[in-house]
């Protein structure tokens, strides 16, 4: 059940009636996080897979772009360009927490979700031909790890909220759940280029935690978001080039 | 030419050496030379594609060939995307959407899909086979315009605000359609052949479904919705052609 609690929350997928949005369900929900990570990878290697017979690559990719977007209702893309919007804007944290509740996007947001579909439309041409759905799926399942270990590691920003319930939920053995299922997938996909990239995605979230703490009282849902668009752009950039210096 | 004048001066930021159409008639009288409006957009392409292709790197000449067809439309199809895809993606009712549409601010559906429509026309237009590329680019702006007059004269118009887009409408008839129509079907057929009735098709499927989902979302069509039906189409025809001529 807590499976489809995480599938409610990071996607627009049908989901059984009547799950719980708050109390315990929640934090065991974070467990199954880079599930739902494999579930959209693997919805997505299938869609490239049909795709592909029809379509040329370049047009493809925007394509995997525009359903991954659909799938995931624009969640995190959308907590993207309002953490850009608040965090590029020189203002007080009290402030930026303000710009994040906007729902209008401004300039810093079009340029950063612009640059940002950008960089993940290169990346997905780029990838090669083998190894290509199983990099989608190790990219979109740390993507969501890395939430995990946000949300587990770093204080929260808000006195209420949807990320606040998460995070009062969220224990540190959720974390390792976490951290045990994305390691295992990625491992068995890409192998020791799996593990590096669950060190690469940690060592990002890491560093984007830091940048966000020293410009807002703490984490939001929104810079969750924003987490897991720039890990899925690193994932996929970085990821052909650690398969090829760690082979196997 | 009165006709074409003002639906140049409706659908374009060209210069139509004419006084703008003041009445609900000479506004409807325009309908059926939109798709001959597309074709000259359409022509201007193949011309700029032609003296730049000499001068500049592919990627560059199809970047600008997108910019074009932005700039000579004044992005107004392309600002009729973003309010669309802003409203229908709330949750709201379809009355409340509809005001929600005259919000000229961008919301973060919308600015996802300009990004993703901009990527897929440059994706398309890298990817046109050279054997297709002057007659793709042609057709697709005029199947574009092509579908605003079909649109119109199919389904039901939202607002009763006195507009050019009430006006249009009341305008739309079955006769002036049908004209357009025949204008957008010899100038595929002469650009593509027999494959050329095909992508017609195409679009005209594209229309119904793009039109059928916004009325399952908003009591009508509006100004806006015929926009983004416009840049859909005319981003569907790039990808459409190639294919449809390959598979003949």
């Amino acid at each position: 059940m807590s499976f489809f609690v995480a599938l409610q929350f990071l996607t627009h997928l049908p989901t059984p009636p009547g799950l719980p949005v708050a109390g315990p369900a929640l934090g065991r929900a974070l467990g199954w996080f880079p599930v739902v990570g494999l579930l959209l990878g693997a919805l997505l290697a299938a869609a490239d897979a049909l795709l592909s017979l029809l379509l040329p690559r370049e047009l493809v990719d925007v394509l995997l772009l525009a359903l991954l977007a659909l799938l995931t209702g624009g969640l995190h893309l959308d907590g993207f360009m309002d953490t850009c919007d608040g965090l590029f804007s020189l203002r007080s944290p009290a402030e930026r927490l303000a710009i994040f509740r906007d729902s209008r996007v401004g300039s810093f947001g079009v340029v950063g979700a612009a640059t940002l579909l950008l960089l993940q439309w290169a990346a997905l041409g780029a990838l090669p031909a083998s190894g290509r759905a199983a990099m989608l799926l190790v990219a979109l399942a740390l993507a969501r790890w890395a939430m995990v270990y946000a949300i587990v590691a770093f204080p929260y920003g808000r006195p209420e909220g949807l990320g606040r319930t998460f995070k009062e939920q969220a224990g540190g053995w959720a974390l390792v759940a976490a951290t045990l299922v994305a390691g295992a997938a990625a491992a068995l996909l890409l192998g020791v280029a799996g593990l590096a990239a669950l060190a690469l995605a940690a060592a990002a979230t890491w560093l984007f935690a830091r940048y966000c703490l020293g410009r807002l009282p703490g984490l939001t849902g929104d810079t969750y978001g924003a987490l897991n668009e720039l890990v899925e752009a690193l994932l996929l950039v970085a990821l052909p080039p650690l398969a090829r210096l760690l082979p196997g | 030419m009165r006709g074409f004048a003002t639906a140049l001066q409706f659908l374009t930021r060209l210069p139509a050496p004419y006084p703008h159409a003041t009445s609900a008639a000479q506004l409807g009288a325009a309908l059926v030379y939109f798709p001959a409006v597309g074709a000259l957009i359409g022509a201007l392409l193949v011309a700029l594609d032609a003296a730049l292709g000499r001068l500049l790197a592919p990627a560059v000449v199809d970047a600008l060939l997108v910019a074009t067809l932005v700039v000579v439309s004044g992005a107004l199809h392309l600002d009729g995307l973003v309010d669309s895809c802003d409203a229908v993606c709330t949750r709201a009712t379809p009355e409340a959407r509809l005001a929600l549409m005259h919000d000229s601010r961008a919301h973060a559906p919308g600015t996802i899909v300009a990004c993703l429509v901009v990527l897929a026309k440059f994706a398309a237009l890298s990817t046109l086979p050279d054997a297709v590329r002057a007659p793709a680019l042609l057709v697709a702006p005029l199947l574009g315009r092509w579908a605003i007059v079909v649109a119109y004269w199919a389904y039901p118009y939202a607002r009763t605000t006195p507009g050019a887009s009430l006006a249009l409408k009341a305008q739309a008839t079955a006769p002036r359609t049908a004209a357009a129509t025949l204008f957008a079907l010899v100038v595929l057929a002469l650009a593509l052949g027999p494959a050329g009735l095909v992508v017609l098709a195409g679009a005209g499927a594209a229309v119904h479904l793009l039109a059928s989902g916004f009325r399952a979302r908003l009591p009508g069509l509006t100004g806006d919705t015929y926009g983004a039906i416009a840049e859909l189409v005319e981003t569907l025809a790039l990808a459409l052609v190639p294919l449809v001529v390959s598979g003949w």
